[in-house]
């Protein structure tokens, strides 16, 4: 092939990939007789257990709630900015993030474009207060992560454990950060549990994990727990494998979050003690939340949102069926039970009763609405 | 005996673009013959050696090989019809074993299945091996314990496994010390004897005297004449190499080996590298030094270790005003320059510009306080263009697709741009065409006799003696001999003190 | 010489193709003032980062460890800024990056390590530091230095590098020696140059070019956290080579390399959030917008990106 033709390829190429791009992309037509709102989502990935189930309750409801969602995924904090910088480019109406910081919120003001955080809340006085001055700063939700951490260690002990080891991703994740303090703060109270060895991998790669476990059953024979702050990408599999190969299963028990398939073997085997999670829909009552402000159907008066959302755990068999049931397999909350507690389909419900159907999640209130 | 005819190329052509490599090239080999090639750099006799090896595609002609039409798509497909060839740059691949290297290209004649028949692949690798007389290479070893002319010889055994009709040796010599090239030559009778034939490019007119029945001479992409045994001699087959009557004298004309009494270098005690050892000399102004001796007697350490480009194990290397030589940097404020025996590897920067190469040692001099102009560079490397008649577009050109003598000649304006007063050379007049060596031993002389000094290294007996007012002589690294110039010195004295 | 305009060329066209393609897709949207501003305020730090490596690419070497290092000076800077002031902060970064760059670049050529692990292992240490310091909590920066953050103050920075970096590269000895050393080492030690110096030198102008570049991250990503300057070296690089830079140096680098090559990232990876693209197709498209952009330039080059 000449040189110029390859050129030709090339840059046709380069076309044909975008056009593909935008073609997966389209803006949704404007189905429902709403205002179409747009929002952007910045997420660390969309491949993890969590990440996937946000990707997924946002293509369910998305069109329904006349909502163009914009996902967009980073790590570091200039990715961030970055990509709040793009989003606003694109058009957003509001912007969720799960690391707001002070320029981001400049960003946002000078805009005009609303922001609110998900997965924690702020713990940082100065960035409150930056918050605090912009009229663009909707609010927050959280899940309670580190209650989540302590509920881990709680079972773990009750079950008979008390040597035990503590997994997690290096520190900067808010939510994992509040979980690993949990355990930490939780292990602390009881005199009689230690923590023997502890790893806060770099990048939580399935391999380094496996590796870390079989290395302290090595260094450690009294080991007979691990906390782990988070199951997602392949991580449960290695660990319960790794203490599969050096027969440690049933004999170290594993506490951890992320709940995936798969889940209900490890369970009877006894070698998986306690797992939580579904706590996916918390983004999705946020963005509805938003854009009820955006709209002007709802009115907080100044007042900033503070959702508060529960995860599901499961300790033992019990209760696993109906978790993969109604949470893994479908999703916990329909169309029609969201648009009721959303003020721009039902103008006569209001911002508690939004709070309140999120706050009272758990598997029997699930199991409750959709009995099948 | 009769002459049977075993190739024959009618009417060759080809072109590289605008340049005429070839140009109606009509060849005829016989059985039986040592057929030596020549011809400046640019002749065009490695173009032809290349076509018939199956390395390059002809544009027009015919060839007839073994009375058959010989149209190789590749060198594999030569080997196949017959013809094997060897060159002088290194080809043998790194990190395999010697007998890989033997059989590369052809591992499925050893194959059983998945595996290799490493056993099998063994002996028939010693065999060949022994029978060219290199049997102390082991067929199993890594080809890296090797050194260059060990190598060599395996690609020697690698070229002679298939009992090639007609084997092509293109300038294999010329980097290949004493030994090696013994083992060649014998190897060239024998396929003369066994009436095959070979044909033997090379810029050494003497080997080629000695070696072959008929000389082939080209120019400019044609070819002149065949000398028959009884025509050839080195006088003929310079002029016909240059078209003009060249005097039997190309080296130096006078006899006159004096030199200042200045001391501008001296050698203290080196020991250096694995050879060299307590090494003390000392160089003159309008001196031409000459170090000869074995390839492998510490004379190429010597070189670097003056110019301190190695370290040094003792002594010290002084420069008249009492400046010890530690480094090259040190060498090159003190005006001195050394041209590298490996030319592409360790004199050129072959992917930059004529002009950067030329003007590299120079630039500290060029730049004014913070700014360096190109400007002055340009000028600087133009004044070497012109001076040393460097072929060439302009200075703009990269160095890469110079030929070799005009690589020295860049490597030659890079000092002499310089202003250096002190040359160390080693090995300067290796692969290059007859005229560009010329044009060298003028330039040398002109230097020597304009006050600056050279160190001369080289393994060419006859150069050493043309050239040099005094030669040192060095034997398994220690000072051997030093010799003076007269007209009574000859080869023999020198290989005396080697030996 | 004609082939080498065109040559020289071909990168920016291949910036231009993409920036029209993203123009036309997005309806204009990658065009307003204010994207463009965008695109600038993500491209600055690469192409900070990528005109002062232009000395270090020349000379055939590589920087692995300027990810680890960026996060070390916006961790220096913040804690600085909030301590002492905005001037030491400055003074602090810039002798941070020269002290990383005699680190990186004395061990490698002292010491005759790859420069490549060199990087690798200096990154892990910055890495570490970083994380036993702000494992606790998000370092953030105080509001009075935002005026950092403004574009204007950024492309006075900008101008600025490039000026010292070019006029040294192209009016001095020093771009000549480094490319020299990228184009053979061995044949420019010879000729009297001290290459070890010169190599040395390559990485601290690096070095300050990152901890000046770490200064206006920390600003404009408001804290520190572990992860900051995550992936920056590979950024840097992936620009370089875009931007035609040939990755063993040599007579072949420009300047103009990090510039052109930073750009064309940031315009991708805009226009994807522009256009709302799938986030888990985003990387495999880049993948090949990339391959097809270098095979764009390197088709002339014959390979030249790799010598």
């Amino acid at each position: 092939m000449s040189k110029k033709m390859k050129k030709l390829m090339a840059v046709l190429l380069c076309f044909a990939m975008l056009f593909s791009v935008t073609s997966v992309a389209q803006a949704k037509e404007d189905t429902a007789d709403v205002k179409q709102v747009s929002i952007g989502f910045i997420g660390w990935g969309y491949t993890d257990t969590l990440g996937a189930a946000y990707k997924e309750y946002f293509d369910y409801i998305a069109e329904e709630f006349g909502m163009n969602v914009t996902l967009v995924a980073g790590t570091t904090q200039e990715e961030h900015i970055s990509l709040a910088e793009d989003l606003i480019e694109a058009g957003v109406d509001g912007i969720l993030a799960y690391q707001v910081t002070s320029p981001m919120m400049k960003l946002c003001d000078e805009a005009g474009v609303y922001l609110m955080q998900f997965g924690s809340p702020i713990t940082d006085e100065d960035i409150q207060a930056n918050l605090d001055g912009s009229d663009y700063w909707l609010g927050t939700s959280s899940v309670d992560d580190y209650k989540s951490g302590q509920n881990m260690v709680e079972a773990l002990y009750e079950d008979g454990c008390r040597n035990m080891v503590v997994l997690g991703v290096a520190a900067g994740n808010p939510c994992h950060d509040l979980r690993w303090n949990g355990i930490m703060d939780k292990a602390a109270e009881y005199d009689d549990m230690t923590v023997i060895g502890e790893y806060r991998g770099g990048t939580a790669a399935a391999q380094e994990y496996s590796d870390q476990v079989q290395n302290f059953v090595a260094m450690y024979p009294e080991m007979d727990s691990i906390a782990m702050t988070g199951a997602s990408s392949g991580n449960l599999d290695a660990v319960l494998s790794a203490l599969d190969t050096v027969g440690m299963t049933g004999t170290v028990k594993l506490a951890t979050l992320d709940v995936q398939e798969g889940t209900d073997t490890y369970l009877e085997e006894g070698s998986l003690l306690f797992i939580g999670g579904g706590q996916h829909p918390e983004v999705i009552f946020l963005a509805i939340l938003m854009a009820d402000i955006i709209r002007g159907s709802l009115d907080m008066g100044g007042e900033e949102v503070s959702l508060v959302g529960q995860f599901i755990n499961i300790v033992g068999t019990d209760g696993y069926e109906e978790f993969k049931k109604y949470i893994m397999d479908d999703f916990p909350y329909y169309i029609e039970e969201l648009k009721a507690v959303s003020t721009s389909f039902n103008p006569d419900t209001s911002y508690q009763e939004l709070y309140d159907l999120w706050n009272s999640y758990s598997l029997d209130d699930v199991e409750t609405r959709h009995a099948k | 005996m009769e002459k049977e005819v075993i190739l024959k190329c009618t009417k060759m052509c080809k072109s590289f673009g605008p340049t005429k490599a070839l140009v109606d090239v009509d060849l005829v080999v016989n059985r039986g013959e040592i057929r030596g090639l020549i011809g400046e750099n640019g002749s065009g006799k490695s173009t032809i050696s290349s076509i018939v090896a199956g390395v390059l595609p002809y544009d027009s002609g015919n060839i007839e090989f073994l009375g058959k039409p010989h149209k190789p798509a590749d060198m594999l497909e030569a080997q196949q019809a017959g013809i094997s060839m060897v060159v002088q740059e290194a080809g043998t691949i790194q990190n395999l074993t010697v007998m890989a290297n033997i059989f590369v290209g052809k591992e499925e004649r050893f194959s059983r299945g998945l595996f290799l028949d490493k056993k099998a692949m063994k002996k028939e690798a010693q065999q060949i091996l022994d029978e060219i007389g290199a049997s102390h290479i082991r067929a199993d070893d890594s080809i890296m314990r090797y050194n260059f002319e060990d190598r060599k010889l395996v690609e020697i055994a690698r070229a002679l496994y298939e009992k090639p009709e007609l084997l092509i040796v293109d300038e294999t010599t010329t980097a290949l010390p004493h030994k090696g090239r013994e083992v060649l030559y014998r190897l060239m009778k024998k396929q003369a004897k066994e009436n095959r034939a070979v044909l033997f490019i090379s810029h050494d007119m003497d080997e080629l005297m000695d070696n072959c029945n008929a000389i082939t001479v080209l120019r400019d992409g044609r070819l002149i004449a065949t000398l028959n045994e009884d025509e050839m001699s080195i006088p003929k087959m310079r002029s016909l190499m240059i078209g003009r009557e060249i005097s039997d004298e190309y080296y130096r004309t006078d006899l006159d080996g004096s030199f200042g009494e200045e001391v501008v270098l001296k050698a203290e005690h080196l020991s250096a590298g694995e050879i060299l050892e307590d090494f003390s000399f000392e160089l003159h102004r309008g001196e031409i030094l000459g170090i000869g001796g074995l390839s492998d007697c510490g004379m190429h350490d010597l070189g670097k270790a003056v110019y301190g480009a190695v370290k040094l194990l003792t002594g010290k290397v002084i420069y008249k005003d009492g400046t010890e030589i530690k480094s090259p940097a040190a060498a090159v404020s003190k005006k001195m320059g050394y041209v590298s025996k490996n030319r592409d590897i360790e004199s050129l920067i072959l992917s930059s510009s004529i002009t950067s190469n030329v003007a590299l040692p120079s630039l500290n001099k060029l730049q004014k306080g913070v700014y360096l102009s190109a400007k002055d560079e340009e000028a600087l490397t133009n004044e070497q263009i012109k001076e040393m008649s460097i072929k060439c577009e302009n200075g703009a050109q990269t160095v890469d697709n110079l030929s070799g003598g005009n690589k020295q000649k860049v490597v030659f304006g890079k000092w002499i741009g310089n202003k250096a007063e002190i040359l160390i050379l080693d090995c300067p007049t290796r692969g290059i065409d007859i005229g560009t060596k010329v044009a060298m031993y003028k330039l040398m002389y002109r230097l020597k006799q304009e006050g600056r000094s050279i160190i001369m290294i080289s393994e060419e007996i006859p150069e050493l003696i043309g050239m040099s007012d005094r030669i040192i002589v060095i034997r398994d690294g220690k000072l051997s001999g030093i010799l003076e110039r007269s007209d009574t010195l000859n080869e023999h004295s020198v290989i005396e003190c080697m030996l | 010489m004609k082939t080498e305009k065109v040559r020289n060329f071909l990168p920016l066209a291949g910036l231009l193709i993409v920036f029209i393609a993203f123009a036309v897709l997005s309806g204009g949207r990658n065009l307003t003032s204010s994207n463009l501003q965008s695109i600038f305020n993500q491209s600055f730090f690469i192409m900070l980062a990528g005109i002062c490596a232009t000395f270090v690419y020349a000379h055939g070497g590589i920087d692995l460890s300027i990810g680890g290092l960026e996060g070390i000076c916006m961790l220096i800077a913040v804690v600085s800024m909030r301590n002492i002031g905005f001037v030491p902060a400055l003074i602090l970064v810039i002798l941070t990056g020269i002290v990383s760059g005699i680190l990186i670049g004395g061990i490698s050529v002292y010491g005759n390590i790859p420069v490549f692990i060199t990087g690798l292992s200096l990154q892990y240490i910055y890495r570490g530091i970083l994380k036993v310091a702000t494992s606790k909590a998000l370092i953030t920066v105080p509001n009075q230095y935002t005026w950092l953050d403004s574009w204007g103050v950024k492309a006075v920075v900008l101008v600025a590098a490039a000026a010292v970096v070019g006029y040294l590269f192209k009016y001095t000895k020093i771009g000549r020696y480094e490319k020299a050393i990228g184009g053979n080492a061995t044949a420019t030690t010879l000729c009297g140059v001290n290459a070890k110096k010169y190599s040395v030198l390559a990485y601290v102008i690096l070095g300050i070019g990152v901890g000046i570049a770490g200064l206006f991250a920390m600003v404009r990503a408001g804290g520190v956290n572990p992860q900051a300057g995550a992936a920056y070296e590979m950024d840097v690089l992936i620009a370089v080579v875009l931007g035609g830079m040939p990755l063993t140096g040599g007579a072949a680098a420009r300047v103009r390399c990090g510039i052109i090559g930073a750009l064309l990232i940031v315009v991708i990876e805009n226009g994807f959030v522009l256009l709302g693209a799938d986030p888990n197709l985003v990387d495999g498209i880049k993948g090949i917008i990339f391959i097809a952009t270098v095979f764009v330039t390197i088709a002339r080059r014959k390979g030249q990106v790799v010598n």
